[in-house]
């Protein structure tokens, strides 16, 4: 059962397998399990962090909403299709039920009198050279006398 | 492929890899027979003796640290005991692999580059990586400041063991020396350098050979040590580097006759050995005051210019974390705190080399 606010997803990002690092303003985040690695632009890296911080995609639209001058864009739409995205890469997924509240924003953090810069929505872009260097299967190369002997030619197992 | 379930097994540990250490440096301790013959190096500030069992893997695996030479010292900061089963007559105990189905054990082939998988595997005493394919074994128990690197025989030592020995044992003891492995190259002089990073074939060995000649030393063309505090430096580690046969002919060929000096040690892959001819351009550590991020264009002209701090960890980050086992967290925030405090340029390489070279020396001058 899912962890949720209203009706709205809190996320949780496996930080056993998923480490990232906010650069600028710009995230970068890397998969450790498949080797693929992403970019965010700005706005992608604040919503985020504010994923991280356990808010829902209505807190995640009412604090973009105080930060930028959204006129012309759907705050909402763009939030959620970024969230979709990186849900479909497992970055982050819907909490447990069960799982302790982290307490996400209700209410915005930024705003005020400073005038709000033009949003330009969340932008991911996905990296995967490096995923060759990871997981290969080493059962195959060895047979069942055990490391370090090697299978004989034509041993091997096919997959 | 699905992922073996024996290396889930991840929380069944049992102190066996930290017995199995102990069962190496026996071995070493058999080998070696009171005659062993040491080494020492600088690496990273810190004195690293290298003590074999005999001579076999001497040349092999201490020909890429010559520039690091130093004297013999009483108390060093770490020692690795090295030692081969053929050449010794000494066998190893039981095989390790039937014993890793309960070890944190991890499959990472990005540990060597003719994708030969290695298996990482630790207890709450030592790490441990297995290449398979050639077999070879390097542990390391941090607490002791000692490390053990076996092979079945001098021919299991593979031509990327010899271009960057003992490379998994000096990426986890450098943790602890305040210090991170990266896959990058470097060039300076002593008040400064340039740290030069991307994937394989982005260009870094051209660049950082080109530079030979210059005012800009050598550092390193793939793997460099990094220190973050208190100022953000390099230091080498190894003085071969590696390029493509045909590439070098045509495009470095003054640097041809470095190939004839590595006959015997795998010339057809392009190890070049810089300390014997140029160990006047090598650089042993220097301050780093840019990443440059190059890029290969087949234009004629090199040009650089400024990109954000999060190109540099993006260019900087995934190889490094990637190529070797543990503590992946921990370099991701420390390569961030690089480029935080270390501005980064792209690096449009153009085919005049020379140009290159200026472009680099420039871009130095620019951030003294």
């Amino acid at each position: 059962m899912e962890e949720t606010m209203g009706g709205f997803s809190r996320y949780a990002v496996d930080s056993s397998k998923i480490v990232s690092e906010i650069i600028d303003g710009e995230a970068i985040l890397i998969n450790l399990d498949n080797g693929c690695y992403y970019s965010l632009n700005q706005a992608g890296a604040e919503i985020w962090t504010l994923l991280q911080a356990g808010a829902t995609l209505p807190e995640i639209v009412t604090e973009l909403a105080a930060r930028y001058d959204g006129a012309g864009v759907d705050l909402e739409a763009s939030t959620q299709q970024l969230i979709d995205v990186l849900c479909e890469e497992q970055l982050i997924r819907p909490k447990a039920a069960h799982l302790p509240q982290d307490g996400g924003p209700t209410t915005p953090t930024s705003g005020g009198a400073e005038p709000k810069g033009r949003f330009t929505p969340p932008a991911l872009q996905k990296f995967t050279d490096m995923q060759g260097f990871l997981l290969v299967d080493p059962i195959h190369e060895v047979d069942e006398t055990g490391w370090p002997n090697a299978p004989a030619p034509g041993d091997e197992e096919s997959s | 492929m699905a992922q073996p379930e024996r290396l889930a097994a991840r929380d069944a540990v049992g102190g066996r890899p930290s017995a199995y250490f102990g069962d190496l440096l026996g071995g070493f301790e058999r080998a070696a027979a009171g005659r062993a013959i040491d080494r020492f190096y600088q690496i990273g500030g810190h004195a690293v003796r290298l003590c074999f069992a005999g001579p076999a893997l001497v040349p092999a695996l201490t020909r890429a640290f010559d520039h690091l030479a130093i004297a013999p010292t009483p108390n060093p900061a770490l020692t690795i005991c090295v030692w081969d089963s053929a050449t010794t007559a000494t066998r190893i105990s039981t095989p390790l692999w039937r014993d890793t189905a309960s070890f944190d054990a991890e499959v990472n082939a990005a540990v060597n580059e003719d994708a030969k998988p290695a298996v990482y595997f630790k207890d709450a005493r030592v790490h441990g990586l297995l290449q398979l394919g050639h077999d070879t074994v390097s542990m390391f128990e941090p607490s002791a400041k000692q490390a053990v690197f076996w092979a079945p025989g001098p021919e299991n030592i593979p031509y990327y063991e010899v271009a960057g020995p003992l490379r998994a044992i000096l990426h986890w003891w450098v943790q602890g020396q305040g210090r991170q492995l990266v896959h990058a190259g470097a060039v300076g002089t002593s008040t400064g350098g340039a740290l030069l990073v991307g994937k394989g074939g982005s260009g870094k060995s051209t660049t950082t050979l080109a530079c030979l000649g210059s005012e800009l030393h050598y550092l390193g063309d793939n793997d460099v040590l990094i220190a973050i505090d208190p100022a953000p430096h390099a230091y080498s580690l190894y003085n071969c580097a590696k390029l493509d046969v045909r590439h070098l002919q045509m495009r470095l060929p003054h640097l041809s006759p470095l190939l004839r000096d590595s006959a015997g040690l795998y010339r057809d892959k392009g190890l070049l050995f810089l300390h014997d001819r140029y160990r006047d351009q090598l650089a042993t550590a220097f301050p780093l005051h840019v990443i440059l991020l190059p890029r290969v264009t087949g234009t004629l002209h090199t040009c650089a210019r400024r990109v954000s701090a999060a190109a540099g960890l993006t260019a900087l980050a995934p190889s490094s974390i990637f190529q070797l086992p543990s503590a992946r967290r921990e370099k991701l925030r420390q390569l961030g705190e690089l480029v935080r405090r270390v501005p980064s340029y792209a690096l449009d390489l153009g085919t005049d080399l020379g140009e290159v070279r200026d472009v680099v020396a420039q871009v130095l001058a620019e951030n003294r």
